[in-house]
C-alpha cells in the first residue's frame, strides 16, 4: 500500500516538475451526469500507450463523483477537476479555454480525447489555442510521436508524425480496447479554473432512449434497410431480432432517408462507423457505399430475396429468402 | 438540337464507364452488360430532359456502388486471408 502511495506520488511529481522534459499526458473524459462515456475508455487506453503519466481532467458540475470513479482506474496518475455548471455539457467555447489553460499549467505534451462528438467539438479550439495541429481519429500510437489514421472515407490509411510540442490526439473508440475500471488509485486536485466567459449558452437536447446496445460499440449489429417496405415493419421485424440477440439496431441510408428509421441508426460513412463480431444486414441489396462502415466487421451476414443482390457478394453468409418470413423465423429460433 | 440530342454524349458516356467497370463484376461481364443494356433500352424512350438527367445521376450512383462494392469485396478477401 505505502508502495503504491509512492508511486503515485512519484508519478505526479515527474508530471508537473519536470513534464517539459518528458512526456505527459492529459485525457478528456467525457461525462454526461456523473457518467463516462464509453468511448472516453477506450482513449485512456491510447493515452496508457503514450508510455507517460495520464492525467486525466473532469469538468461539470459532478465532476467530484466521477473523478472518484477515474481516480480508480488503473494507470492514471492524476486526476483535474473543475466542477462548474458552466462544463456540464460540454460547451466548446469555456471546455477549450479549460484544456488550453490545464494543458499550459501542467506542462503536457499530449492531449487526448475520444473521437466522439464531444472530442470533435472541443479539441480543434484547444488546438487553435495552443497553435499545434490536431491529429484526429487515431487508430494505432506507433510511438509518441507518430501515429496512423485512416484518412479519404478509410481508403487509405496514414501514419503521421507530429513535430508540434504538443500533440492533440482523437481516438476511434472501436480501434482500442476499453481499460480496466478497478486497479488504480490516483490523486485528485483541482484545475485552473479559466472561468472565462460564456460565448454560447445551453438550451436543451433530446435523445433517443434505447435499452440496446450502443451502435457505435455493439458486439452484434442488425441493419435493416429499403426491403423492409415502411417504418411500421422496420420496427416490427427489426427490433424483436435485435433483442433476442442482444444486439443493437443500425439502418442503412436508404431506410434512414425514407424515414423508416431515426437518423441515429444510421451505419456508414456519413453515420455511425461500427466494427461488431456480428453484422447481420437484413433487406439492404446495394446501398453498399454506406455500408463501408462496417468493413471491419468479423461476420457479414445478409438476407435478401434477391440471389444477385451485390450485397451477397460482400457478406460471409448469405440467405437468400422473403425477409418477412425468415427475419420473424430466426427470431422465434434465438429467443428458443 | 433537342434536349435528348444534347444529353447524347453524357448517357453515351455514361454507358461506356459502366461496361468498363462491369469487366470485373463477380457474375461476370456478360450478366453485367446484359442488364446494364436492359436498363439503358428501359430508358431510351425519355424525351423530358429533367427525366433524363435524373436517370443519369441514377447511372452515376450505380458507378459509385459498383466501386464501393469492389473495394469492400477487394477488402474483406484482404482481411480473411491476411488479419483474421
Amino acid at each position: 500500500m505505502f508502495a503504491l502511495r509512492n508511486q503515485v506520488r512519484t508519478h505526479i511529481a515527474r508530471g508537473f516538475v519536470s513534464a517539459r522534459q518528458s512526456l505527459s499526458t492529459l485525457a478528456l473524459i467525457e461525462q454526461s451526469n456523473g457518467t463516462i462515456a464509453g468511448s472516453t475508455l477506450n482513449a485512456l487506453t491510447a493515452a496508457k500507450e503514450l508510455g507517460g503519466d495520464v492525467t486525466a481532467l473532469v469538468a461539470g458540475s459532478k465532476a467530484a463523483d466521477v473523478a472518484a470513479q477515474v481516480a480508480k482506474i488503473k494507470g492514471i496518475a492524476a486526476v483535474l477537476t473543475a466542477s462548474s455548471p458552466a462544463y456540464d455539457h460540454g460547451l466548446p467555447e469555456n471546455y477549450a479555454d479549460l484544456v488550453a489553460a490545464a494543458t499550459k499549467e501542467g506542462g503536457f505534451t499530449h492531449v487526448v480525447a475520444p473521437s466522439s462528438a464531444f472530442g470533435k467539438n472541443v479539441l480543434p479550439r484547444v488546438s487553435a489555442l495552443l497553435d499545434a495541429t490536431q491529429i484526429s481519429d487515431i487508430t494505432k500510437i506507433e510511438s509518441e510521436d507518430t501515429f496512423v489514421r485512416p484518412i479519404y472515407a478509410g481508403n487509405a490509411i496514414e501514419t503521421v508524425k507530429s513535430k508540434d510540442p504538443i500533440k492533440l490526439l482523437t481516438v476511434r473508440a472501436s480501434a482500442f480496447p476499453a481499460v480496466e475500471l478497478e486497479g488504480g488509485s490516483a490523486s485528485v486536485s483541482d484545475a485552473k479554473d479559466p472561468a472565462s466567459e460564456p460565448q454560447s449558452e445551453w438550451l436543451s437536447e433530446e435523445l433517443t432512449k434505447s435499452e440496446r446496445p450502443d451502435l457505435g460499440g455493439a458486439k452484434k449489429v442488425v441493419s435493416g434497410g429499403r426491403g423492409l417496405k415502411n417504418k411500421e415493419n422496420f420496427d416490427k421485424i427489426m427490433f424483436p431480432l435485435a433483442d433476442a440477440l442482444g444486439a443493437a439496431v443500425g439502418a442503412s441510408r436508404a431506410a434512414v432517408d425514407s424515414g423508416f428509421a431515426d437518423n441515429s441508426l444510421q451505419v456508414g460513412q456519413t453515420g455511425k462507423v461500427v466494427a461488431p463480431e456480428l453484422y447481420i444486414a437484413v433487406g439492404i441489396s446495394g446501398a453498399i457505399q454506406h455500408l463501408a462502415g462496417m468493413k471491419d466487421s468479423k461476420v457479414i451476414a445478409a438476407i435478401n430475396k434477391d440471389a444477385d443482390a451485390p450485397i451477397f457478394e460482400v457478406a460471409d453468409v448469405g440467405l437468400v429468402a422473403d425477409l418477412f418470413d425468415a427475419v420473424p423465423e430466426l427470431t422465434e429460433k434465438v429467443k428458443a | 438540337m433537342s434536349a435528348k440530342q444534347a444529353l447524347k454524349p453524357q448517357v453515351t458516356q455514361l454507358y461506356k464507364e459502366l461496361l468498363w467497370m462491369g469487366r470485373d463484376y463477380p457474375q461476370g461481364y456478360k450478366y453485367f452488360r446484359d442488364r446494364c443494356h436492359k436498363v439503358f433500352k428501359a430508358k431510351s424512350g425519355l424525351t423530358d430532359p429533367k427525366e433524363i438527367e435524373n436517370a443519369i445521376k441514377l447511372g452515376e450512383y450505380v458507378k459509385k456502388e459498383l466501386e464501393a462494392l469492389y473495394f469492400l469485396k477487394r477488402y474483406r478477401a484482404m482481411k480473411r486471408a491476411y488479419y483474421d
